[in-house]
């Protein structure tokens, strides 16, 4: 059984269509009890540095684009060469991967950080999620929320 | 018959600039013929999104245009709303407001000084290598930036698009401590700001000197944020609802984004810090006039590189603005002023971190939108930035750089603007041009 500092789950994303996902993970976490101290809602990669720190393991959430699958879910450790794929989608100032290899050259980051994506299809301006990807958000929050993860 | 020797050269996607957008160059004998500034965010549809809600939806959907500067947003917007019903904020909330623009001015020129701009200076491709060389600059600038979040979080209720802001003042007044908890971290990021500043005057700048139209918000007591008439460095002072009477809209075929020009020149001008300093350097706090002094900063600067030291300055300016505000709150008098709907029409400009930002609204007796206009700075700088490229690229060429420094070259000059891409487009006729 896993043991060790509760994470920061940390949900990235916008306003716009499924780019919502990270902060609908977050979301559903808060509402399913898990510390707010402990959650984090960013529309900017870059801001995750202003609460990381090295001492505590880290959760990223965000939408992705890849198979086109709207609501498939993947997981990755960082860091990992899967992740150098990871294409800059979005308005966001820094891409993710540059924001954790940022924070990995300032030393500021854990050695621990698990990045899942929920894939998305609908980007519309300041449109609603995707039935999928409301569905995957649901079933995210709760693998992330179960007791088993944390000491 | 003498061939036409022609090259177009694309710099497809720019990095380390707001939202999505390219350049293409196209030279003809060896000389640029032409430049392109390609917006490829899709048309924004705020514009008509707005018609038919109530008024008091406005600033909360606009802060949705922008994810960088949503307060710009809501203060254009919430002071052209009470422009059209006719009534102002208490001076308590007019203090608050400049508090919240200065949350957003810090984390906006904090994030590009240190990570989108001084890259450059320094011939490397992204804040990452930047911070390889330069760790406790970056860490600094970081930190700046975090505390300009912060401030954003107290006073707007948070960082990603405030929701504390209302037509009328805000839902809620922060309780004093939620404030003044601020204080040692501001006063610790005015001393940064200084030496930040101090850092990137510092840098080799290209010698590029331009005759621009500068233009900005101008106020008599104060550096202007949300109130102030409109002038310009060739002499204009126009009341903000005189907006087009002076400036115009234009389509150019390879862009969403719609083009703007002065309407007695038909010339582009020049929106951002480097007209705010140049035009308003009086009002700038007294540690940022002071350091602008120290550095020999230009009385009257024509270069657009050196936009990363006028930057610079206003970071000082807000921190210690910021600072004196957070030293003197005391929550008092009313969160919002209250107000009944009227049939009115009212218009406002504020000076996002990367300029002017003009807002129109008609509202009907009910309380509903009736029209939006809404002209962000990115949009209204398109034309002189390509202009700018144009002349900056027909200099670099007297040096026969390769087709990949002349693309460099141009994606650094469009870095100076600090260009926000993905505001920079509302609704209107989209034609796609296919690049061979």
């Amino acid at each position: 059984m896993p043991t060790g500092p509760r994470p920061l789950v940390v949900g990235l994303g916008s306003h716009h269509g499924d780019d919502r996902a990270g902060w609908l993970v977050v979301d559903q976490l808060e509402a399913s009890g898990y510390p707010r101290e402990f959650l984090l809602r960013i529309a900017h990669s870059v801001d995750l540095l202003d609460r990381a720190t090295p001492g505590q393991p880290l959760i990223i959430c965000d939408a992705c684009q890849g198979s086109g699958i709207a609501g498939r879910i993947t997981r990755w450790l960082w860091p990992s060469d899967q992740l150098a794929t990871l294409r800059h989608c979005g308005t966001h100032d820094l891409s993710l991967g540059e924001v954790l290899e940022l924070g990995r050259t300032l030393n500021c980051l854990p050695g621990h950080i698990e990045i899942w994506g929920i894939e998305g299809t609908n980007w519309s301006a300041a449109s609603e999620p995707s039935l999928a990807v409301k569905h995957a958000v649901l079933e995210l929050a709760h693998q992330l929320s179960g007791a088993e993860r944390h000491a | 018959m003498t061939a036409v020797n022609t090259e177009t050269i694309t710099v497809p996607i720019l990095t380390r600039v707001e939202g999505e957008g390219g350049v293409t160059i196209r030279t003809r004998q060896g000389a640029i013929e032409e430049v392109q500034l390609n917006i490829f965010e899709p048309p924004r549809l705020f514009e008509a999104l707005l018609r038919g809600r109530p008024l008091e939806d406005v600033p909360d959907i606009t802060a949705r245009i922008c994810g960088i500067c949503p307060v710009a947003y809501q203060m254009s917007s919430v002071h052209a709303l009470e422009s059209a019903l006719g009534f102002h904020v208490t001076p308590e909330i007019r203090r608050l407001r400049r508090l919240l623009y200065c949350g957003e001015w810090i984390e906006s020129h904090g994030l590009h000084v240190h990570l989108l701009h001084a890259p450059d200076f320094f011939g490397v491709a992204s804040g990452i290598e930047l911070a390889r060389q330069f760790p406790k600059e970056v860490q600094r600038g970081l930190q700046l930036k975090k505390f300009g979040n912060r401030l954003l979080e107290a006073l707007g209720g948070r960082a990603i698009h405030p929701v504390n802001v209302t037509v009328g003042g805000f839902h809620r007044l922060p309780r004093r401590e939620e404030l003044t908890r601020l204080i040692p971290d501001f006063e610790w990021g005015l001393q940064a700001a200084i030496d930040a500043t101090r850092w990137v005057a510092g840098f080799t700048f290209p010698d590029f000197q331009q005759q621009y139209d500068f233009v900005a918000l101008s106020h008599p007591d104060e550096y202007a944020m949300n109130e102030g008439d409109i002038a310009s460095s060739t002499g204009m002072m126009i009341s903000v609802d005189q907006y087009d009477d002076h400036f115009k809209e234009h389509h150019v075929a390879h862009s969403t984004a719609l083009h703007s020009v002065r309407r007695d020149s038909n010339l582009p001008y020049f929106l951002g810090p480097l007209a705010r300093v140049n035009l308003n350097r009086d009002q700038l706090s007294p540690s940022a006039k002071r350091l602008a002094d120290e550095l020999n900063f230009p009385a009257d600067c024509h270069n657009p590189f050196q936009s990363i030291v006028a930057r610079g300055l206003e970071l000082v300016h807000a921190y210690e603005e910021s600072l004196s505000i957070l030293k003197d709150y005391q929550p008092t008098g009313p969160a919002r002023i209250e107000y009944r709907p009227t049939k009115g029409a009212g218009s406002a400009a504020t000076e996002a971190p990367r300029g002017l930002l003009f807002h129109h609204y008609a509202i009907d007796a009910d309380g509903k939108i009736v029209s939006a206009r809404i002209i962000p700075p990115t949009s209204q700088n398109q034309g002189q930035i390509e202009r700018d490229v144009t002349d900056y690229l027909t200099l670099r060429l007297q040096t026969a750089p390769s087709r990949e420094q002349l693309a460099t070259d141009a994606e650094r000059l469009v870095r100076t603007y600090d260009p926000c891409i993905s505001c920079s487009t509302h609704f209107l006729k989209v034609r796609w041009e296919e690049l061979s």
